[in-house]
């Protein structure tokens, strides 16, 4: 509305605004009306707006007591720091409009006024209150006082690192400390051991303080911002508040003690564990992660996002990680990947990027993205370190909208829950909050109370696997004999009826599976179907078979076929003998198949993956000597060709690593003891082989978990095309 | 939040969102399915009759015609007693089944079976003969005789399954009287004699009877019985619905996979040089633009885009392509210098036959080139086929191509003439992709593909500049493509009419020359490289390079570079990053003066360590055989050397066209 805009441009920062400055400023903006006594914004929330009082008078309860603000003031400046959240409570006294301006936003708009120095003089301000009140929440600040804090803070020199940037380097002659207010710093010291510093940690103060050389390397993960303590300040902080730097010291000690500790604890777990995800898991609000040993690699869960919002928004592309996630109270390490799809940041590198301001964050801190102000320039896609903005074509085009409009996960706001989430099997894909759910990240970070993305149907128990009914088989079994006594051969249109009923009932998993309004329907009628994902529908699915089994072997009594009948009995069999092989396939297959894979791979990359794993294996023989390359020759080219190899290592059930011991065991009895250095070395030949051998493996139980599906749905057609001819047939 | 990450943490590049396999896996299942179920259902009727759509089963030939009143009357009682309302009462001939039929146990469908059970053996009147059974019916031959001695065919003579007799004789018990009947290998009873007394050969009545038993029992021993098996004619069918479910996914795909558009698009306008315009009202700082120039030449400032570097503009389009809102808009402001006349073929106007591609005609973009280099290509080979209709079968049109230079456009214009059935020599004045290999490293070279440009020959896609020349050099060896590098074109004589001859010069000395029917100029506009003026000395010209192709190579010597250039500058430093190397730059002027930032200030830094020794106001008064007579600003110097970089500058490729008469 007209007045709740115009009241703002009274304000001395959006006075000068011009025309053009004027209507982007409606065009970002957001009006907030509300009513007395309503809640702008509490402690702990996401800061991303300045917010303008319009009309009305808004108080704002400091710590130093409260005070009221009235139009056109402006309040909320601690959206201007990176990654900062609210430290105070705003809320209307009296019925008020508010005009909420995005912070990025509005540098922009500034940037061709007079009002930009104001802002900047604002936003370095904002900057430093933000940092003092980040260090409060550490020991070093509670040591230092308030008073000593902001006299402290005041004499800090701000800097933006890029990703992978040089903080220090060790032995360099330490000039600066530097506190981490945003990011996550890699520590290296030169003997390979890695600590890491995260958001209100210090680092280098102690060096720098003895006047010595630095200790590690200091190279940044991600973005990051970071306030640096030169030395002058660093020695008088140390002359005025030796406990405070005591603090500092023994602080960052009990840091790298745990981190090491953590570093042991899960090495063993797997190739790939907190500790090399850990910028991911820092940043992440809402991660989405896809439990391997549950996933049967049917690629639902994308088919789903894309059916749902036009273009697809998940790709099943990563590595395996190996976290312990806790369960019920339990802590259980689990192979999971984390595929290409928004996870929400705490600290969005695409919202400031955007120029007109479509990116916002709601409450709970869920990043969504406004497609009406998008204009698909592109830049949040080129921003986001986790690729997890893509362009696609305008779902709708209005005229004068751009062709291009940036995508990416928004939690499906639109729908009950997730699709992805929703639609699965087996219920492996789901939503973890690291800092709740991944119990080595508090570990190896340290506890940093926040509140994040509240992630939607997170309901991590019952999920449990699809097929877990060893008790009900022997009762239906017997159900299965008695129908197929003689008795039952005289009621032919009982059974016939029996049977056809429990047919209808297995075809419509179909339709259950495609729609989801049906899904929510059935979940709001029967309590049993609340678990994750689709896994409780898959598993009655496979009851009525049995059951369906139980009513067609009464109706027929194992006769073999003539006509429709035959061949819908013929069908039937086909359906329940595919139907138990993939139920049986999807129980144990995953398992195995996540003990030999590195990564998450689609089906169109596999092609090419042969050809780069046999130019690894003769790529890493080319510098080697003889005996290497007789090694090869005897040993491990014949092991990484023969074709039964795959077969063996499947039925082995043996993980990559185990496999790979066993090789080199192999490789050691080879050399029978001597040259252990020998052996040493060849273990990239050694990878490089199994790796090749692992690929036929993972071929064949991926087919084997995928190739049974279309078979099935062929012959699911087929029984209801002719269940309906018998039928109707039966009737004449 | 302060916004704008440095560029160095902001990709260039904004990925678009593609459809994994994941999300295309399912499609055109349903119609699949629905289409393959349809077929299961064809093939059954076709296999069996319409009368399969009946329910509960076929029954024999001969029954089929019955309504089901006609055996279970009005009350669908079942039909044991009804049989002899048609056929008569056909008493058994043993006394014991009399015994058990009289009792009411065994009835006529006891034996006989209805239904699915039913069976026998159908003899038409045109001789064909087939069994049936269960609802399957198998042809045993189609015999053109009648069966001697039977008139009145078509008939009936119906079969007992084995299985029948065993629901009440135990056949394991060799006691058992139904062994008499039942062989080990047929599946049906050899008797016929249950209702009647079998004659035998000698006796002459109800001969046609007999002759038609006698037939059936041979048809019941038969091969053709042990056939019929219901299970293996449902998989059958089944089977054939898989087909029809296949091959409606395969024709799905295949009509889903959008054929590309054919290569010959238009070429980008020549002659004319456009620049960016940008509306700086509406312009929004999205860095498009920025990030979609090749060369480099818009910046961001204060939020709105400006050409920074007007002259490395290259006027093909990629920044209005990418701006969001049209704020960006590309306008004519002059004519091109220097360019060529050229027919829309691409053939040089004034000289026929001579064909021109790539950045010599004007344009700036590799995947330009390569569009341009298989127009030339097509362009000539139509040429040769002109010719060669004009000199008709007598004279000999020799088929060869003569492309000068090994860039994009030569190249792709060397495997669109071998394509087309036509040799192609590719003379080169330094090394395959000269041009694209002095780009700074690293580079990202052909991003974003518009339509058509993945069907170029070469063309790649989003990669550095060493994956995409070490990917053309793979291409060209495997095509088996002649180039001949180090080869530098002095004249090209000759015309359209009697065929070309190129004159040219190797990198030893010694000339040669090279004919073909027509000429494609891809020169590019780098020209060649300037000479120093100082004289060489014999034993040296093996020491001094024009081009930094390996620096590793260098490891550990002492090299001179000449020139301040950008190519000078990042020779310097790539000679500098490795071990051992003493590196000493000589320039003439007295400071920096041109160059992009970064290059000058990482120069400036390493002189500054001392890594790098710069030398201004040097000139190059003798190349001898272990050193180099310079004069710095009046002062000689000698420099002990192994190598030496000379990058002056270059002289343009605008000679070569002069001398072959283009403008």
């Amino acid at each position: 509305m007209a007045d709740g805009v115009d009241g703002a441009f009274r304000s001395p920062l959006l006075a000068g605004l011009d025309a053009r400055g004027r209507a982007d400023v409606r065009a970002m903006a957001r009006v907030r009306r509300l009513a007395a006594g309503a809640v702008v914004f509490g402690p702990g929330d996401p800061a991303d707006a300045l917010c303008f009082v319009t009309s009305g008078a808004i108080l704002l309860e400091t710590p130093r007591g409260a005070r009221e603000l009235g139009a056109p003031e402006h309040f909320g400046g601690e959206a201007l720091a990176t990654g900062a959240r609210r430290t105070t409570r705003a809320f209307a006294r009296v019925p008020s409009t508010l005009l909420e301006v995005p912070a990025a936003a509005l540098e922009r708009i500034l940037a061709r006024t007079a009002a930009a120095a104001s802002l900047a003089r604002e936003s370095a301000a904002a900057r430093r209150q933000a940092l003092a009140a980040l260090l409060l929440e550490t020991p070093f600040g509670l040591a230092l006082g308030e008073a000593a804090l902001e006299r402290f803070v005041a004499l800090l020199r701000e800097e933006r690192s890029p990703p992978g940037a040089r903080l220090f380097v060790a032995s360099e002659p330490a000039l600066a400390g530097y506190i981490v207010a945003s990011g996550l710093v890699e520590l290296v010291t030169t003997s390979g051991d890695k600590t890491y510093a995260a958001r209100g940690d210090v680092i280098g103060l102690e060096a720098t303080l003895a006047r010595d050389a630095y200790g590690s390397t200091a190279v940044t993960l991600g973005e990051a911002v970071l306030w640096a303590i030169s030395s002058q300040v660093a020695r008088e902080l140390a002359d005025a508040h030796p406990a405070a730097v005591a603090r500092v010291e023994g602080a960052s000690r009990a840091r790298q003690a745990q981190q090491q500790r953590v570093a042991r604890a899960v090495h063993g777990h797997g190739t790939r564990h907190v500790l090399h995800e850990l910028e991911r898991l820092d940043s992440a609000g809402s991660l989405l992660a896809i439990e391997l040993d549950r996933c049967v690699r049917c690629g639902e869960c994308a088919r789903a996002c894309a059916d749902t919002h036009g273009t697809p928004r998940l790709e099943r592309r990563g590595d395996k990680v190996v976290l312990a996630l806790t369960t019920d109270g339990a802590v259980t390490p689990r192979a999971l990947l984390f595929p290409q799809a928004c996870q929400h940041c705490k600290v969005p590198a695409c919202l400031p990027e955007c120029p007109t301001g479509a990116i916002s964050r709601d409450a709970s801190g869920a990043v969504e993205l406004d497609q009406d102000l998008c204009t698909g320039c592109g830049a949040c896609a080129k921003a986001c370190p986790w690729d997890a903005i893509r362009l696609a074509p305008r779902p709708s085009n209005p005229p004068g909208a751009s062709a291009l409009v940036a995508t990416k996960c928004d939690l499906c706001r639109g729908s009950a829950a997730p699709a992805c989430i929703d639609v699965c099997p087996s219920g492996a894909i789901l939503r973890l909050d690291p800092e709740r759910d991944v119990v080595e990240l508090g570990a190896a970070l340290g506890r940093r109370p926040r509140s994040a993305v509240a992630p939607r149907w997170q309901a991590f128990g019952g999920g449990s696997r699809v097929i877990a009914f060893a008790a009900v088989v022997p009762p239906i079994a017997a159900l299965a004999a008695s129908g197929a006594s003689a008795r039952a051969a005289q009621h032919p249109v009982v059974t016939g009826v029996a049977a056809g009923v429990a047919c209808l009932v297995l075809l419509a998993h179909a339709g259950i599976r495609r729609s989801a309004r049906t899904r929510a329907w059935l979940r709001r009628r029967v309590s049993g179907l609340q678990a994750r994902g689709a896994a409780p529908f898959v598993r009655w699915h496979v009851i009525s078979g049995v059951l369906a089994a139980a009513a067609v072997v009464a109706h027929t009594r194992f006769a073999a076929g003539q006509g429709v009948a035959g061949a819908l009995t013929f069908t039937f069999w086909g359906l329940a003998l595919s139907g138990g092989l993939g139920a049986a396939v999807y129980r144990v297959l995953p398992a195995r198949l996540t003990r030999l894979e590195r990564r998450g791979t689609l089906p169109e990359e596999r092609g090419g993956e042969r050809e780069a794993l046999e130019q690894r294996l003769y790529g890493s023989l080319t510098a080697q000597d003889t005996a290497a390359k007789e090694l090869a020759r005897l040993v491990l080219l014949p092991y990484a060709r023969a074709w039964c190899g795959p077969l063996a290592l499947v039925a082995s059930g043996r993980s990559l690593r185990e496999e790979q011991a066993a090789l080199t065991a192999r490789v050691a009895l080879l050399f029978e003891g001597r040259k252990s250095e020998r052996v040493a070395a060849s273990a990239e030949l050694v990878h490089a082989a199994v790796a090749l051998r692992a690929l036929g493996a993972r071929r064949c139980l991926e087919t084997a978990l995928a190739a049974w599906l279309p078979l099935h749905v062929l012959l699911a057609a087929a029984l209801g095309l002719l269940l309906a001819v018998h039928v109707v047939g039966a009737l004449r | 939040m302060t916004p704008a990450t440095s560029s160095s943490s902001r990709r260039r590049r904004a990925e678009h969102a593609r459809a994994s396999s994941d999300v295309r896996r399912r499609r055109g299942w349903l119609l699949a399915a629905t289409l393959g179920s349809a077929g299961v259902l064809a093939a059954l009727l076709f296999r069996d009759g319409a009368r399969t759509l009946a329910s509960p089963g076929p029954v024999g030939p001969p029954h089929a015609v019955v309504a089901c009143a006609g055996c279970h009357g009005d009350s669908g009682a079942p039909a044991r007693t009804t049989c002899t309302t048609c056929h008569a009462g056909h008493p058994s001939t043993r006394p014991a089944h009399r015994a058990l039929a009289a009792q009411g146990t065994l009835t006529c469908t006891v034996c006989h079976g209805g239904h699915q059970a039913e069976s026998g053996v159908l003899f038409e009147s045109n001789g064909a003969v087939s069994i049936y059974r269960g609802g399957v019916q198998h042809a045993v031959v189609a015999a053109a005789r009648a069966l001697p001695g039977v008139q009145g065919l078509p008939a009936y003579v119906p079969l007992i399954a084995r299985d029948r007799c065993e629901r009440c004789h135990d056949t394991r018990d060799e006691g058992d009287g139904a062994l008499a009947c039942l062989s080990d290998t047929a599946p049906f009873a050899l008797c016929f004699d249950e209702h009647r007394r079998v004659a035998t050969a000698t006796v002459s009545a109800p001969a046609r009877r007999d002759a038609l038993v006698e037939r059936a029992r041979a048809v019941a021993q038969g091969p053709a019985a042990r056939n019929l098996s219901g299970a293996a004619a449902n998989a059958l069918v089944v089977l054939f619905g898989i087909g029809v479910a296949g091959l409606v996914v395969v024709v799905d795909r295949r009509r889903r996979r959008v054929a590309p558009p054919s290569v010959r698009a238009t070429p980008p306008p020549l002659g004319v040089r456009r620049l960016p315009v940008i509306d700086a009202a509406r312009c929004l700082g999205c860095h498009a633009c920025v990030d979609a120039c090749p060369y480099d030449a818009l910046v961001v400032r204060r939020y709105v885009a400006v050409l920074a570097r007007p002259d490395e503009c290259c006027g093909a389009g990629p920044c209005q392509t990418a701006c969001p809102n049209g704020s960006l808009e590309l306008l004519t402001s002059g004519a091109a210098a220097e360019a060529p006349r050229l027919s829309s073929e691409l053939e040089a106007v004034n000289r026929p036959g001579i064909f021109l591609a790539g950045d010599v005609t004007g344009g700036a973009l590799v995947r330009h080139a390569l569009r341009q280099g298989v127009l030339a290509a097509h362009a000539a080979a139509a040429h040769v086929e002109r010719r060669r209709r004009e000199h008709g079968p007598a004279g000999a049109v020799d088929d060869q191509l003569v492309i000068i230079g090994a860039g994009p456009a030569g190249l792709a214009a060397a495997l669109t003439a071998q394509e087309l059935g036509l040799r192609a020599v590719v003379l080169e004045q330094s090394r395959l992709a000269a041009s694209i290999v002095s780009f700074s490293r690293g580079k990202r070279v052909l991003d974003a593909a518009g339509d058509a440009d993945e069907r170029l020959p070469l063309f790649v896609g989003d990669v550095t500049k060493e994956e995409l020349v070490a990917r053309w050099q793979r291409t060209i060896r495997v095509a088996r493509l002649e180039v001949r590098e180090g080869v530098r074109v002095l004249d090209i004589t000759g015309d359209a009419r009697a065929g070309f001859r190129v004159r040219a010069e190797c990198a030893t000395g010694t000339g040669s020359s090279v004919s073909g029917t027509a000429v494609i100029l891809a020169v590019g506009t780098r020209g060649t490289p300037r000479e120093l003026d100082a004289p060489v000395a014999p034993e040296a010209s093996a020491k001094v390079h024009y081009e930094l192709s390996d620096a590793r190579a260098f490891a550990g010597r002492r090299a001179v570079v000449v020139g301040l250039g950008d190519v000078a500058m990042e020779t310097a430093l790539a000679l500098a990053a490795q071990p051992g190397t003493d590196v000493t730059v000589l320039h003439r002027g007295s400071g920096f003066r041109r160059g992009k930032q970064r290059n000058i200030d990482a120069l400036a830094a390493l002189v500054a360590r001392g890594r790098v020794r710069l030398v201004f106001e040097a000139r190059v008064e003798r190349v001898g055989r272990a050193t180099l007579e310079v004069s710095a600003a009046g002062k000689p110097l000698a420099l002990a050397f192994d190598a030496l970089f000379v990058h002056v500058g270059r002289i343009a490729a605008g000679d070569l066209l002069a001398q072959t008469g283009m403008r």
